[in-house]
C-alpha cells in the first residue's frame, strides 16, 4: 500500500499542509529543523496512534494550538481509503472513510508502518524497555488480539500496583493476580511464538547488511519461563508471583511479568549491549527493523509503509546500498536526509523548509 | 472578573461538579437554562426536588425506585434464587430489555477500581452475601462490563460467595472486548447471558 496524499494540520511545526506522493522511494530533503522528521512522525502517529520519539502526545500539537489532525489517502488492494486521526481535548479520535471508530484500539495498526530512525541504536544499546516497545509495536501490528491483551495487561498492572501501594488485603489482590496471570501468560506465549521468526529474519538481515561478520543471534528473554503452552506459562507465572510476594509487599509494586521481558542480542557470541562495537550495534538495530518489516509484510500480505529517518548519515556507503536492496520489497518509502545521498535515485522528492512544503514531485 | 455575573459563575461551578461536565459544557448548559422558555426552569427545579425526595434504592436489590421496593422485586413471579449482579440501574434496564431473564437483580452501584480508590467495601457486597443466604440462591450471574474492572469484580464476587456453595457465573464474551454492556444489542446480550460460564471452572 502507499499514501497518495497526506494532510497535516497543526502537527508540530506544520500549520496546514498537503503532500502528494507516488509509490516508490520518496526523498524528503531540507535543512535541519525544517520538519522532515515531523512529517514522518505524523505518518507514524496516523498509523499507530503514537509517535516514534515521544510518549507525550501533547508535544505533537503545534505550539499555541489545542488540536491537531493528520489525514492520508491510502491506495491498496482494498482500493482507496481515507485514514484520519485527530487529537485534542477529546483525546484521539480516529476515522476510516469518514466513519469514526469508537475505540482507538480497534483502529490502531489498520495502517501498517515501520520506522527506522537515529534513535534505533538504543535497540541494541539501551534499556530493555526499548526492546519491549519494539516487540509491542511489531506484534501489535501482527495481531489485534495481541494489542487487546497488551492493553489489558497494562490496565491490570496499573491497578495491581495501586493495590500494592496501599497494602490492600489478599482478598482484594487475588482478582488482580488472576487477571495479571491470564493476560501475562497470553503475552508471553505470543512473544515466545513470534521470537523464533524474528531471530531467523533478523539473522538473515544482518548477514545481508554486514556479510563480513554475520553472526547475529536474537533470543527472547522472558520474565516468566515460556516453556509449554499458555496454561503452563500461567502456572509458572503464579509460582513466581507467590515466591515474590514478600518482595512485592516491601517494594509495593509488581516485580515479575512480561512488563519485565527483554530480547537478548548477541553478535559473534557476545552480548551486543556490552561488547559490540557501535557499528555492529547499528547493524543489529537495523536488522531488527528490517526483520520487523519483512515479517509484517508476510503476515499482512501487504508491505507496510516504510519511514527512514536520517539513516543514511549513520551508515557507510556500502551499508547504505545494501540497505536499499534489503528494503526493496516496500511499496513506498519516505526517506529523509539533509542533503540528497549520492547513488540513490528517488521516485519523487519533497523539499521542506520551516514547516512548509516547497516542492513535491 | 467583575464583568461576569457572580450568579452565573456559581451555577457554572455547581454544574462542573457533575460527572462528565467540564467548564465549557457547564457554560453551555447555563446559557441554555437562561434562554429556556417560560416555566422550563421552574419545572426542572421542581422535578429535581421530587426525584431527590421520592427516588431511592430498592431495599432489596439497590435498583432506583419510587417506594421501598422496585418493580422487579415486587413481582412475585420472579425467581429469587437466581440473582443477576449489575453495576448500575441502567444495566438492569439493558438486561431486562432482552426479556430473557426471570430472576432478580443486585445493583452494586459501581465496580471495584483500585485506580479510583473504590474497594469492595464501597459497593453493596455485604448485602449480596445476605441475599444469597436468605433466599438460598442457586446461581449468581455476574453481568458487570466485560472490562478489567468488571472482570476483577466478578472474580472477587466468585471468591466471596464460594463458601456459600452458590454457583457463580459470568456472562459470555460474545461482547466486544473491553467494551461496555451498552455496546451490545439485545440479541448479543441475551446470547451472552445464555452462554454464561461458571467462574474459575
Ligand atoms: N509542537 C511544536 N510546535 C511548533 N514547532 C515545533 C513543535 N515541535 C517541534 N517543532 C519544531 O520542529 C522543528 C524540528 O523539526 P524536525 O522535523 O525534527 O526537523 P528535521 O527537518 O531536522 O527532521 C524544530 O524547529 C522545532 O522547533
Ligand atoms: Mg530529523
Ligand atoms: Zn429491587
Amino acid at each position: 500500500m502507499f499514501a497518495s496524499q497526506i494532510h497535516l494540520k497543526n502537527f508540530r511545526n506544520y500549520r496546514e499542509t498537503t503532500v502528494t506522493a507516488p509509490p516508490g522511494l520518496i526523498l524528503v530533503v531540507g535543512p535541519n529543523g525544517a520538519g522532515k522528521t515531523n512529517l514522518l512522525e505524523a505518518v507514524h502517529f496516523l498509523a499507530l496512534g503514537r509517535s516514534f520519539r515521544t510518549n507525550r502526545d501533547r508535544d505533537l500539537v503545534r505550539l499555541g494550538e489545542d488540536a491537531l489532525s493528520v489525514r492520508a489517502t491510502v491506495q491498496s488492494a482494498c482500493g482507496e481509503q481515507l485514514f484520519a486521526l485527530d487529537y485534542g481535548a477529546a483525546g484521539k479520535v480516529a476515522a476510516v472513510n469518514d466513519e469514526t471508530i469508537p475505540r482507538l484500539i480497534d483502529y490502531v495498526g489498520t495502517l501498517a508502518v515501520v520506522a527506522f530512525g537515529p534513535d534505533d541504536l538504543a535497540l541494541a544499546k539501551g534499556e530493555p524497555a526499548v526492546r519491549r516497545r519494539f516487540l509491542d509495536v511489531w506484534l501489535g501490528q501482527e495481531s489485534r488480539e495481541y494489542l487487546y491483551t497488551l492493553q489489558r495487561y497494562y490496565a491490570v498492572l496499573r491497578s495491581r500496583n495501586a493495590l500494592l501501594a496501599r497494602a490492600a488485603p489478599r482478598a482484594e489482590m487475588e482478582p488482580y493476580d488472576h487477571e495479571l496471570v491470564a493476560a501475562g501468560a497470553t503475552l508471553t506465549f505470543f512473544r515466545a511464538g513470534a521470537a523464533s521468526g524474528l531471530a531467523a529474519a533478523a539473522a538473515a538481515a544482518y548477514g545481508e547488511l554486514a556479510p563480513e561478520d554475520e553472526d547475529f543471534v536474537v533470543e527472547y528473554d522472558p520474565a516468566v519461563p515460556c516453556d509449554g503452552d499458555e496454561e503452563e506459562i500461567g502456572r509458572a507465572f503464579e509460582r513466581k508471583l507467590e515466591e515474590g510476594r514478600g518482595a512485592e509487599e516491601r517494594r509495593r509494586q509488581t516485580l515479575v511479568g512480561p512488563h519485565r521481558d527483554d530480547l537478548r542480542l548477541a553478535v559473534k557470541g557476545c552480548d551486543a549491549r556490552r561488547f559490540a562495537s557501535e557499528g555492529q550495534q547499528r547493524t543489529a538495530a537495523l536488522s531488527l527493523r528490517v526483520a520487523q518489516f519483512r515479517l509484517l509484510k508476510k503476515t499482512r500480505g501487504d508491505p507496510p509503509l516504510l519511514l527512514l529517518d536520517d539513516v543514511a548519515s549513520e551508515l557507510d556507503a556500502g551499508r547504505q546500498r545494501r540497505l536499499a536492496d534489503v528494503v526493496a520489497g516496500a511499496e513506498q518509502i519516505f526517506f529523509t536526509a539533509t542533503t540528497p545521498p549520492a547513488g540513490i535515485e528517488p521516485d519523487a522528492k519533497i523539499r521542506i523548509s520551516e514547516g512548509q512544503i516547497e516542492a513535491s514531485g | 472578573m467583575a464583568w461576569q455575573s457572580k450568579l452565573i459563575g456559581r451555577l457554572v461551578n455547581e454544574l462542573t461538579k457533575m460527572p462528565g461536565v467540564g467548564r465549557k459544557t457547564a457554560q453551555r448548559l447555563t446559557y441554555f437554562l437562561l434562554k429556556a422558555p417560560e416555566g422550563y426552569v421552574e419545572n426542572l427545579a421542581r422535578l429535581l426536588n421530587e426525584v431527590k425526595q421520592h427516588v431511592s434504592p430498592c431495599r432489596e436489590c439497590g435498583n432506583l425506585t419510587e417506594g421501598e421496593q422496585c418493580g422487579v422485586c415486587a413481582d412475585d413471579t420472579r425467581n429469587r434464587r437466581l440473582i443477576c449482579v449489575v453495576e448500575e440501574p441502567a444495566d438492569l434496564t439493558l438486561v431486562e430489555r432482552t426479556g430473557e431473564f426471570n430472576g432478580v437483580y443486585h445493583v452494586l452501584m459501581g465496580v471495584i477500581s483500585p485506580l479510583e480508590g473504590i474497594g469492595p467495601d464501597q459497593l453493596r457486597m455485604a448485602e449480596l452475601v445476605n441475599r444469597v443466604q436468605t433466599h438460598q440462591a442457586v446461581e449468581v450471574i455476574v453481568a458487570t462490563d466485560p472490562d478489567v474492572e468488571g472482570d476483577t469484580t466478578a472474580y472477587y464476587i466468585a471468591k466471596l460467595l464460594s463458601p456459600l456453595g452458590v454457583k457463580v457465573t459470568r456472562i459470555a464474551r460474545g461482547l466486544p472486548v473491553g467494551g461496555d454492556l451498552d455496546f451490545a444489542d439485545e440479541v448479543t446480550l441475551a446470547q451472552a447471558i445464555a452462554g454464561r460460564q461458571e467462574i474459575g471452572k
